[in-house]
């Protein structure tokens, strides 16, 4: 049973059709890469898939139940608990410090502070970017914010997260190691990812390639098992 | 979410927030001592009684005449009191509205990264509302804390027995036994403390603003991740002119509406005005939220047609910004524009005024008391002023947060090579494309409202006059002595000099002097004060260029390369 | 061969052919466009159809044979393995789809070698996360790195696939 699923999902904004009829699937652990060009439609796809937006047309499951017809609320919270977010850019709050960035799903759910706090730190040492804890975004490098960022996507332990070209604005190297960062602890902890990239050599990190072009689906073909190497 | 983390994150924010948020407690602060103000007129006990004099007719006594000045005392001039210290209220208002869009796009961000980061809708209007609410919450606090100092330090009193008022004899029949007041007297009624209902509407300022707020930032909430693919298109909305129109032609009818109800009034009766004056009232109110929204259509298309014609390039920009934004421009312009309506309303009713009584003079009429119509024009300047300051206050705040909004751009344009003067200018010029319709049609509509709302003055065809000389006998009649030119001219100069309350007064050959007036009457308007409307209507225009132009220094201290960093 | 399937011609007519067609390979020399024809030959997938003239091997025409024509379409659904250094043969591939089937051919073997491709990359981006040396991990981002050009030039191409139809076959 999958985690997560889109079933014949359309979107459009005015007379842009971004999602036509696509069907998606992810199961608990899988890593999945989404690939296009760009306008092909794969944002708009991670935008219903993780609740944000909800589609003109079609339904999306997530763990067995429904997520599109869900209040926002209740869509807030599991984006909170069960779902971590990772955009290009915009995501973290530019008046808060590293630490208090990455503690605030916790402290939005009611965390006390010392525990959130604590959790939090562990994650950005994680991650490698203690030193930065106690400053605020806008004084932070690319990577350094993408791995604060993605530290805060992975505080509440998610079962899934959605990457948003995360390496899109940084460097091959800074952009590796965010990667490999963020599979290791994915892997970890068990969480499925899908990641959205125009990068090839970024979707090279998952186990299998949604490939989409005009708001459809070109190719979902899962290859088969890794061979071991 | 726990109230601490509330705390946190309604008061996280960087020193544009700090600075809106004092700008909003000051707001709330005025608003706040504008509601106790008002409290108190309300709270005013009756100066006069009513009793049954030794005929039996119910007679209005003045009993408990406490102030020194009628504007506080005669009960006839309370509803227009209440108006005036009501009218207080309304830039207040507009200020707390405007310091609330101080920074507004990176509070946006900051809303809707935390959405993103999981806050629920709920959550994040109590976040936004509380930031709100804290800031009016503390604004309102000082000025109850102000309040009673403000009482203590304005409360003084006299004993000057020229204030006493009340009278032995009225209409020739002795006054029942009542007591009345006998000092001392106080120049603002500091005896009188606001009613109980003010305090609960000071501690709903607080909330009322949170709701404001989270209402203005439904959509940021909502849809955190807004898709920007559509193009806003402003387009000049066609309303304003009908409300304009419509409150013009709303005032025009209700004064006819009183003198139809006088005319109606059987001698004796008091005539119920307070339809017809609920009505100018509302018209009046409708006038002066049309004015800037016709000023923003006007600005919108002078823009349009400076766009077309524009030959330089700050012209140009100048006109596009017009068009992209109308409305924000002639929002934060607003109160001025007001203001603008509000002193060729004062300058054209002084000058009815003083045209009645010059008519009237000649024949021997009088309108008002002279020291009464002083303080309340005084009264309403001092209104006027409080206006100025505030629209002045709320057009720079509007004015610099566009400058500071508009860093990014700004920092790019230096970079690229455009001098900075071209964009002080450039911005000058945007304001300037509404402020400038938004004064003349607010002084030409202020124009216009006197004419209408004010009864012509009549003029009569021809004045007999009878002259009189008293002998120094007592007792015996005035005889009758032919008129003179000169001497009627002295007599009349008297007059003046006594209904000013002057002393040396010139002394004239007559005693007495009868004016007959002759119809057929004449109805006559004064002539426009155009002098004076100029030179407000310029006034008002460099005050708006200035204050743009100091906006963008201070814009121009935050501009640095930092802003044109990407990674 | 893809050359010859649109009807027979002469060797130098295929060499003529080649060096237009595929501008981005090394022009062919004539010795070795005769020795693959009579290799080809030999193996049955082309058949010499006549002769200008009674003369040397210049002036003989080729044809394809049937066993040639399906060997042909077998190799252009094939992908090629990836590796570095393939540009050639790829471009090659997409000419001689569009010469000898249709465009839908040529866009069907872009994206199945895409997928060949991917696949090896997700293998060395594998075998590179689990590198026990820096060397292992830097030969593997080499290899990466130019799979990664050939699929950029294969997804432009799927674009410019309509351009390249007419141009070839109009």
């Amino acid at each position: 049973m999958s985690l997560i699923e889109a079933r014949q999902i359309t979107k459009s904004y005015g007379r842009t059709t971004a999602l036509d009829a696509v069907d998606v699937h992810l199961g608990a652990g899988e890593v999945v890469a989404v690939t296009g060009a760009s306008g092909s439609g794969k944002s708009t796809l991670l935008l219903c898939l993780s609740g944000i937006s909800t589609p003109d047309s079609g339904e999306v499951w997530f763990a067995g139940g429904r997520l599109d017809d869900r209040p926002e609320s209740v869509r807030a919270v599991l984006r909170r608990t069960e779902i971590g977010v990772l955009l290009q850019h915009g995501q973290l709050v530019p008046e808060l410090s590293a630490t208090e960035n990455v503690a605030l799903p916790l402290l939005l759910g009611g965390a006390r502070r010392t525990g959130a706090v604590r959790a939090a730190a562990e994650w950005l040492e994680r991650f490698g970017v203690a030193a930065v804890a106690d400053q605020l975004p806008g004084e932070l490098s690319g990577g350094q914010q993408q791995r604060v960022a993605l530290a805060r996507a992975l505080v509440t332990h998610p079962r899934l997260i959605f990457a948003d070209e995360p390496t899109g604005s940084l460097d091959s190297v800074s952009g590796e190691s965010v990667l490999r960062a963020m599979m290791a602890a994915a892997r970890n902890l068990g969480t499925a990812v899908l990641l959205i990239t125009h990068d090839a050599t970024v979707a090279a990190y998952a186990d299998r390639e949604v490939h989409m072009r005009d708001g459809r689906i070109l190719s979902g073909l899962a290859s088969p098992a890794m061979a071991t190497a | 979410m726990s109230p601490a983390t509330l705390a946190r994150l309604a008061f996280a924010g960087s020193r544009t927030d700090l600075v809106r948020a004092a700008l909003t407690a000051f707001a709330a602060m005025l608003a706040g001592l504008a509601v106790l103000a008002v409290g108190v007129v309300l709270n005013m006990a009756p100066t006069t009684t009513m009793l049954t004099d030794s005929d039996g007719i119910q007679q209005v006594y003045r009993t408990s005449y406490r102030y020194t000045s009628d504007l506080l005392n005669e009960p006839g001039l309370r509803p227009g009191l209440i108006a005036m210290v009501a009218a207080l209220l309304v830039p207040a208002l507009f200020l707390i509205a405007q310091a609330a869009r101080l920074g507004g796009p990176a509070r946006d961000r900051r809303l809707a990264a935390l959405r993103i980061g999981g806050a629920t809708p709920r959550q994040a209007r109590w976040i936004a509302g509380a930031e709100q609410g804290f800031a009016v919450a503390a604004g309102a606090a000082l000025a109850a804390l102000l309040y009673p100092a403000l009482h203590g330090l304005l409360d003084r009193m006299t004993t000057d027995q020229r204030y006493l008022v009340g009278e032995a004899f009225v209409d020739g029949k002795p006054r029942p036994p009542v007591a009345f007041y006998a000092g001392p007297w106080r120049p603002l009624p500091t005896d009188t403390a606001p009613a109980w209902w003010v305090w609960v509407l000071l501690a709903a300022l607080p909330v009322l603003a949170a709701l404001v707020s989270v209402y203005a930032l439904r959509t940021v909430i909502a849809e955190p991740v807004a898709v920007t693919r559509r193009a806003r298109r402003t387009r000049a909305r066609l309303w304003p002119a009908w409300l304009l129109v419509a409150g013009l032609a709303g005032l025009g009818a209700s004064r006819a509406w009183a003198t139809a109800i006088v005319a109606g009034t059987a001698d004796g009766q008091v005539p119920q005005l307070l339809l017809p004056r609920v009505g100018m009232g509302t018209s009046l109110a409708a006038l002066a939220v049309a004015v800037p929204f016709c000023a923003a259509a006007i600005g919108y298309l002078s823009a349009r047609l400076v766009g077309r014609y524009a030959r330089r390039p700050t012209t140009l920009v100048a006109a596009r910004r017009v068009l992209a934004d109308p409305y924000s421009g002639s929002r934060a312009l607003s109160v001025l524009l007001v203001a603008a309506m509000m002193v060729a309303i004062v300058v054209g009713v002084q000058s009815q005024f003083a045209y009645a009584n010059e008519v009237g003079a000649v024949y021997g009429t009088r309108f008002g008391d002279e020291q009464l119509s002083r303080t309340v024009f005084g009264l309403l300047d001092g209104l006027i002023q409080v206006f100025l300051w505030i629209g002045a206050i709320g057009l720079l705040v509007a004015l610099a947060d566009r400058a500071l909004s508009r860093r990014r751009t700004d920092a790019a344009a230096l970079a690229v090579g455009v001098p900075h003067r071209t964009l002080v200018k450039a911005s000058v010029g945007t304001v300037l494309l509404t402020a400038v319709p938004g004064v003349l049609l607010g002084l030409a509509v202020g124009t216009a409202i006197p004419y209408l709302a004010l009864d012509p003055v009549q003029r009569p065809q021809s004045v007999t006059y009878a002259c009189f000389k008293q002998p120094t006998s007592s007792g015996a009649e005035p005889t009758e002595i032919p008129c003179t030119a000169e001497g009627l001219r002295v007599y009349l100069a008297q007059q003046a000099c006594f209904n000013g309350g002057e002393a040396n007064c010139p002394t004239g050959s007559y005693d007495g002097v009868r004016a007959e007036p002759h119809g057929p009457w004449h109805s006559t308007l004064p002539a426009v004060e155009w002098l004076a409307l100029i030179r407000y209507a310029g006034l008002a225009l460099l005050a708006v260029a200035l204050a743009t132009a100091l906006s963008l220094a201070i814009g121009r201290h935050g501009v640095d390369e930092t802003q044109l960093r990407t990674t | 061969m893809g050359l010859l399937s649109r009807g027979p011609q002469h060797g130098y007519e295929l060499k003529r052919a080649h060096d237009d067609r595929l501008p981005a390979g090394k022009p062919l020399a004539y010795g070795q466009v005769y020795a693959t024809l009579a290799r080809l030959e030999r193996d049955g997938l082309v058949v010499s159809v006549g002769a200008d003239k009674a003369g040397g091997p210049e002036r003989t025409s080729y044809g394809l044979t049937d066993v040639g024509r399906r060997s042909l379409h077998e190799w252009l659904e094939s992908v090629e393995p990836p590796a570095p250094f393939l540009g050639g043969v790829m471009f090659a591939k997409v000419v001689v789809a569009l010469l000898a089937a249709d465009r839908d051919t040529a866009e069907r073997y872009l994206m199945s070698q895409r997928e060949a491709h991917m696949a090896r990359m997700r293998q060395l981006t594998q075998h590179k996360q689990q590198a026990t040396s820096a060397a292992e991990a830097a030969s593997a981002d080499y290899t990466i790195a130019h799979l990664d050009a050939d699929l950029r030039w294969m997804q432009q191409t799927m674009a410019r696939v309509d351009a390249l139809n007419e141009e070839i076959t109009g």
